[in-house]
C-alpha cells in the first residue's frame, strides 16, 4: 500500500505540480490535469538524462544520482506549488469536470485501457530484449554503479567502450525509480512501468487528437478508440514488431515508438502549426532527449528523422499552397 | 539495375511482416475522399516522405550501416502507424454522415485494424509467473539454487535461461552473454566462444567443457538432461546439486 502511495505521489502529484509550471509558461488556454501530468513526466525524464551522462562520466553512484534528481525534482515542484497555486486548483477542478464529460467512446476506451493495464500487471510478455533493459535496470540497482557492469554477464566494463549506451539511459531511469520505490528492477519494469506509462501514452494520444481534430471531442474519442483497438494487435512478426505499448513498454524500442516519437511529433507539429510558443519547441526538445535516451543508436537516428521529416513536410506543404495563401491574402 | 531490384525486394521483405505499414498506406487512400486542410496535407506528405526513406533501394546500404542488419526494421517506426492510420481512418469515418453507414464503416475499420496484426493477449505471448518479479519460474529456481551458498557465483548456462536469470538476480555472473544483444559488443575470448558452442551442443565434449568451465572461473555448470546422458560433469570435478525441469545443476568443487 505504501508503494502504491509513493507511485501515485510521484507520478500524479509531483508530475502534476511540475507540469503546472510548464502549462503556466506555455500559457495554455485549455490546460488540463492530465496534460500537466504528461508534461511533468517528460520534464522528470529529460532531467534524468541530463544528469545521467555527466554523472556516469564522473563515476558517480546511482544513489548519488537519485539524491540529486530527487532534490531537483522536489525543488521544481515546490517552486511550481508556490508560483501556480491558482492553476493547480483550477486543474484539479477541471479534472472532475473532464470525468463528467465522458462519452460512450471514452467509456469504451477507458474500459480497454484498464484491461490492457490489468493484463500487463498480472501477466508477463516475454521478449529477448528484456535481457538488456531489465537486466541493465537490475544490474544498475544491485551494483549501485552507472554503466560499470554488463547487463548480460555482470562483467566489469567501462562507459567509454559503450558510448551509445551512455546516452541511452532508460534502464538506469527504471533503476532509479526502483530505488526510490524500494522494489527490484524486474518488478519496476514488469509491473510499475506499464501501469504508469500505458495511461500516460493515451493522454499523449488524446493531446495529439485534440491538436489534429481542433478539440472536437467526439472526433478525438473516435481517434483514440482506433489507436486503442490497434494496440490489441501487434505486428505480424514477433521479432520485428514494435506496436508493443501494451506488452513491453519498459523496453526502449517500444518506449521510443509509442511515447517518444509521438511526443516529438506532437510538440513539433504544434509549434510549426501555431508557431507562437517557443516553449512548444522546448518540449519537443525534451521529447527528443527522451527519444535519444530510449534506444542506443536508433534512438538518435529515429528521433532526428522524425524531426526532419515533419519539418520538411510542413515546408513542402507551405511551398505547395503558397499561391493559395497569397490569393487568400494570408501573410506568409 | 539488378542490385536495385534486389535491394527493393530486401526492403519489402524486411517490412513484409509489418502489416501495420500496409494498414497506414491503405488508410491514407482515404485522404482522397475528404476535403484537405493543412493537417491532412502535412500528414500525407509525412507518410509519403517516410515511405520513400523506408523503401528506397538507394538508401538501403546506408540504412544497414547505421542500424545494423538486425535492427533495420526499426526504421519503420518513423511512420508512427498507430497514430497516423487512426487519424486517416477517423477522417474517413467522419465523412460518412448517415448513422447506419457510419456504423458499418466503423466496424469495417476495426476489422481492417485487426487484420493488420495479430491478437496479442494469448497464451503464446503472455504467461503468469509465480514470482513477484515476473521472471520465468525456472530461472528463479535456478538463481535461488546457485546463490544458496555463494552470493555472487559465476555460472554457465544455455542461451534461453541466460536471458532471464540476471533479470531476477543481478549478482549472478554469466560466462556467456546471450546472442541477441542491444548493440552491445562485449569482448569474448576464444575459450568463451568455444564454451558457447558446447553449451548449445546436445552432446557436448564433457572433458573439454568442464575444463573450459574451470578456466573461466565457473562455480556452477547448468546443463540440459539430454546433454548429460552420455557423459557427466561429476566425472570431472563437479558435484551434482539439483534438477529443475530439464536442467541439472552441477557445482565446481575443485579449488
Amino acid at each position: 500500500m505504501l508503494k502504491v502511495i509513493q507511485v501515485l505521489l510521484l507520478f500524479i502529484f509531483i508530475s502534476m505540480l511540475i507540469g503546472c509550471l510548464i502549462m503556466k509558461a506555455l500559457k495554455e488556454k485549455q490546460a488540463s490535469f492530465f496534460k500537466s501530468i504528461l508534461c511533468g513526466s517528460i520534464v522528470m525524464m529529460a532531467l534524468f538524462e541530463v544528469l545521467f551522462i555527466p554523472m556516469t562520466i564522473l563515476g558517480q553512484t546511482l544513489s548519488r544520482l537519485t539524491q540529486i534528481w530527487t532534490i531537483l525534482v522536489g525543488l521544481i515542484a515546490l517552486v511550481s506549488a508556490l508560483v501556480s497555486k491558482k492553476l493547480i486548483l483550477e486543474l484539479i477542478k477541471t479534472a472532475f469536470l473532464e470525468i463528467k464529460k465522458i462519452n460512450v467512446f471514452d467509456g469504451i476506451v477507458l474500459f480497454f485501457v484498464v484491461i490492457q493495464m490489468v493484463i500487463c500487471y498480472k501477466y508477463i510478455f516475454t521478449h529477448a530484449n528484456d535481457a538488456y533493459y531489465v537486466g541493465m535496470a537490475s544490474t544498475t540497482l544491485t551494483t549501485d554503479q552507472l554503466l560499470s557492469y554488463s547487463p548480460y554477464t555482470g562483467a566489469s566494463i567501462t562507459w567509454s567502450s559503450y558510448k551509445a549506451h551512455l546516452i541511452a539511459s532508460l534502464p538506469a531511469y527504471w533503476a532509479m525509480l526502483a530505488k526510490i520505490f524500494g522494489v527490484t528492477g524486474a518488478f519496476m519494469c514488469h509491473s510499475i512501468v506499464p501501469v504508469v506509462y500505458i495511461p500516460l501514452a493515451y493522454v499523449l494520444y488524446r493531446e495529439i487528437g485534440m491538436l489534429l481534430f481542433k478539440k472536437e471531442r467526439n472526433h478525438v474519442s473516435l481517434f483514440i478508440l482506433m489507436i486503442c483497438i490497434g494496440n490489441f494487435f501487434i505486428g505480424n512478426h514477433y521479432d520485428t514488431s514494435y506496436e508493443m505499448l501494451t506488452t513491453s513498454v519498459w523496453q526502449g524500442g517500444t518506449f521510443l515508438y509509442n511515447i517518444a516519437l509521438p511526443g516529438i511529433f506532437y510538440f513539433e507539429f504544434k509549434f510549426l502549426k501555431k508557431g507562437q510558443n517557443v516553449l512548444d519547441l522546448v518540449m519537443a526538445g525534451m521529447m527528443f532527449i527522451i527519444g535519444v535516451m530510449s534506444v542506443p543508436k536508433s534512438g538518435i537516428v529515429l528521433s532526428s528523422l522524425t524531426v526532419i521529416l515533419l519539418g520538411f513536410s510542413f515546408l513542402v506543404e507551405r511551398m505547395l499552397t503558397k499561391r493559395k495563401r497569397i490569393d487568400a491574402g494570408i501573410n506568409i | 539495375m539488378q542490385e536495385l531490384i534486389s535491394n527493393l525486394q530486401n526492403s519489402i521483405e524486411i517490412y513484409r511482416h509489418t502489416g501495420k505499414i500496409m494498414l497506414l498506406l491503405t488508410t491514407l487512400l482515404g485522404f482522397f475522399l475528404i476535403k484537405t486542410n493543412q493537417r491532412v496535407r502535412v500528414i500525407a506528405l509525412y507518410v509519403l516522405f517516410g515511405s520513400i526513406i523506408l523503401l528506397n533501394p538507394f538508401f538501403l546500404k546506408y540504412e544497414i550501416d547505421i542500424f545494423g542488419e538486425n535492427h533495420l526494421y526499426r526504421l519503420g517506426m518513423i511512420l508512427l502507424v498507430p497514430i497516423l492510420s487512426s487519424y486517416a481512418l477517423t477522417n474517413v469515418l467522419l465523412k460518412v454522415t448517415e448513422r447506419k453507414k457510419r456504423l458499418i464503416a466503423l466496424i469495417g475499420s476495426l476489422i481492417l485494424i485487426a487484420l493488420s496484426g495479430r491478437f496479442v493477449y494469448t497464451k503464446e505471448y503472455f504467461f503468469q509467473a509465480n514470482n513477484e518479479d515476473k521472471v520465468y519460474d525456472l530461472a528463479v529456481d535456478i538463481a535461488n539454487c546457485v546463490t544458496a551458498t555463494n552470493q555472487s557465483p559465476t555460472i554457465a548456462i544455455t542461451e534461453v535461461q541466460g536471458v532471464f536469470i540476471r533479470q531476477y538476480n543481478a549478482n549472478i555472473k554469466l560466462v556467456c552473454a546471450p546472442k541477441v544483444r542491444e548493440n552491445w559488443d562485449e569482448a569474448e575470448d576464444e575459450s568463451v566462444m568455444n564454451m558457447r558452442i558446447m553449451l548449445s551442443d546436445s552432446e557436448p565434449d564433457m572433458p573439454n567443457l568442464t575444463q573450459l568451465a574451470k578456466q573461466n572461473g565457473c562455480d556452477y555448470l547448468i546443463l540440459l538432461n539430454q546433454q548429460v546422458k552420455e557423459d557427466n560433469p561429476q566425472n570431472y570435478g563437479f558435484r551434482y546439486v539439483n534438477t529443475f525441469e530439464d536442467f541439472q545443476v552441477f557445482e565446481n568443487v575443485q579449488e
